[in-house]
């Protein structure tokens, strides 16, 4: 029995237990081969039943209730209608960098005339002004020193879902890809700033971390919130942009988060090539293995990369790391999460219902740190019809090998 | 569960709360304060730490409060501010890299002054929050919101966007590890 149909049948006993359907006798006549598990179980379970629970006292609940009705921040904006997450990020506006603003749009209104710099406040992507705006922006960032441009940069960041709110309520959908790439940009910055920033002030960098962090949430919820769980045909693009830029969101949650950050050489280009951290692991794996994916080097490594295979109708990846590993695993592609299964150093995650090419990453699901990154392109027709009901499992893995895929040449030279 | 009336009072208060009425949020605090406070408890180990953070979890749902409610299987006020409370514990621990110290525990323990019986319980009630402290954070925040918080699956896979299976297997891992944790006695 697997382990998940074990993991069903404790939850079941225990929810029938709860609600009094079954004693635990019942659950070891019901499941004699699980009886060992099921003690445990049972076992675990009745501490925290009996465990005494902690109340808290009336004078304290006041006490706290006080302070933290105290400390509440007013709320300027009233966010009652669907439209209104657009006004929601006004409130976003930055105080520090508000005086930078002032000094680089004064300069350049004596250069170039104030009317274009203001008018641009407001440009949205594919309008005249809008490249001003950036322009701006940048103007700003080259001007600020590092810690403020982290701050600038999760304000930009800001600003892009902004403008993204807007196009959306305009149905501007022609100019997305500009947005999505500003998006992009400005994210790649902020990474590469914290890294510059831990390698000097580590206690600093944990404290715009953690700023950056609460803003790139907030992106995320609105994002999840546009995206749609079944767009109609002509929607199409714009949830592919949305998964994008969820994508590019949670990628720089995790490098952010990150224990040990690659730390990038002084540069003043904004715009990060993030190639350096895709590497080509086809020695370490023998040969076997595409190019282009990223290996945690602080990690265990990967020495057996995805086997693909079909079991029950379910489609499966499969991967071998060096050593065991101690936490479980999860795995996204575009956004999407996927339960992954860990036994000892191997990893299968179910993908089934994913796009039919992608990028898999896998992520250590206490710590969410990256692990592995892994194109994919499934030959579906191969896969479909290479299953033999009740056949030989490691068989058919096996038949799905590289081998096939390397004389098609389907996964060489993807970009990450 | 709360019954549909139950559910109106409450979408009515949030919305208030979302308006930016205090008070409304004020109400929402009297009504979950008491779970959250257990869940953290739990998390934590001792009634200082969860009293302090306590008060960083209800500031963090009023901030996030607006966006409550957005994503269309977001409906559980409960579960969100667990999810919050769960995200604020991990925030925390990544700054302040576990200052709660398991001796903590054992001055509960040797301080206990009660009757024996209450004496026994509370020894025992300190060895689970050793044994949960030895958790990873997912788990820890499966177990204890299953038998804590007493949520079911749904709701617990929902505040990790995980599938309800993948919850199970955490669970099912978690109480074997903390079956190990708690030693052998007893069975």
């Amino acid at each position: 029995m697997n382990e998940r149909r074990k993991a069903q049948l404790i939850d079941e006993c225990l929810d029938a237990v709860i609600e009094g359907m079954y004693s635990e006798s019942d659950c070891f006549m019901r499941y004699p081969e699980i009886q060992q598990e099921l003690l445990d179980a049972f076992y675990s379970f009745r501490q925290f039943h009996s465990a005494e629970t902690p109340q808290l006292s009336t004078e304290k609940m006041r006490r706290i209730k006080k302070n933290i009705l105290f400390n509440l921040p007013d709320r300027d904006m009233v966010v009652t209608k669907p439209s209104g997450l657009r006004y929601r990020w006004q409130n976003t506006k930055r105080r520090f960098a508000m005086t930078w603003v002032i000094i680089v749009t004064t300069i350049l209104s004596l250069l170039s005339g104030a009317g274009a710099v203001y008018a641009s406040n407001d440009a949205l992507p594919g309008e005249f002004l809008y490249p001003v705006k950036t322009w701006v922006e940048d103007v700003q960032l080259v001007l600020s020193p590092d810690d403020v441009d982290v701050e600038l940069s999760g304000i930009f960041a800001s600003r892009r879902i902004e403008e993204l709110l807007a196009l959306i309520e305009e149905g501007d959908l022609e100019d997305l890809d500009e947005l999505v790439d500003g998006y992009h940009n400005r994210t790649e910055l902020m990474t590469q700033l914290i890294a510059q920033i831990k390698a000097r002030n580590p206690e600093e960098a944990i404290r715009l971390r953690l700023d950056l962090e609460t803003k790139l949430q907030e992106h995320a919820l609105i994002i999840e919130t546009l995206i749609d769980d079944e767009p109609a045909e002509d929607e199409l693009p714009l949830q592919d942009r949305l998964r994008v830029m969820l994508q590019t969101n949670m990628q720089t949650r995790l490098r952010i988060n990150e224990e040990e950050v690659e730390v990038p050489e002084e540069s003043d280009e904004l715009n990060v090539d993030d190639s350096a951290e895709v590497e080509s692991s086809e020695e370490e794996a023998g040969g076997d293995q595409e190019k282009n994916q990223y290996q945690n080097q602080n990690q265990n490594k990967v020495v057996y990369s995805s086997d693909e295979y079909l079991e029950n109708g379910s489609l499966f990846f499969q991967f071998k790391f060096a050593d065991s590993l101690e936490d479980d695993v999860y795995g996204e592609v575009d956004g999407t999460l996927y339960d992954c299964s860990v036994d000892g150093s191997m990893v299968t995650c179910g993908l089934t219902g994913s796009a039919g090419k992608g990028i898999l990453r896998l992520y250590n699901l206490r710590t969410h740190e990256l692990l592995y990154s892994y194109d994919y392109d499934h030959d579906y027709e191969y896969l479909w019809g290479g299953t033999k009901e009740g056949g030989n499992e490691n068989q058919e893995r096996g038949e799905t090998d590289h081998g096939d895929r390397d004389q098609e040449g389907g996964m060489d030279g993807k970009d990450k | 569960m709360p019954d549909a009336d139950h559910l109106n009072y409450d979408a009515r208060i949030i919305q208030q709360a979302i308006e930016g009425d205090k008070q409304a949020f004020g109400q929402l605090y009297e009504t979950y304060a008491g779970q959250i406070f257990k869940y953290l408890f739990f998390r934590m180990s001792t009634h200082e730490a969860a009293e302090d953070m306590m008060e960083i979890v209800f500031l963090k749902a009023w901030e996030a409060l607006p966006a409550f409610g957005k994503r269309t299987n977001q409906t559980n006020f409960r579960a969100w501010l667990y999810r919050i409370a769960h995200n604020a514990l991990i925030d925390f621990r990544r700054t302040k890299k576990d200052e709660v110290s398991l001796e903590v525990i054992e001055n509960i323990k040797s301080k206990s002054e009660k009757p024996e019986k209450v004496a026994e319980r509370k020894e025992e009630s300190a060895i689970l929050l050793k044994a949960i402290q030895m958790l990873d954070e997912v788990s820890q925040h499966v177990l204890v919101s299953r038998f804590i918080g007493e949520m079911n699956h749904r709701e617990t896979a929902q505040m990790l966007g995980l599938s309800e299976g993948h919850v199970r297997v955490i669970q099912y891992r978690a109480l074997k590890k903390l079956r190990e944790f708690l030693g052998e006695e007893n069975e």
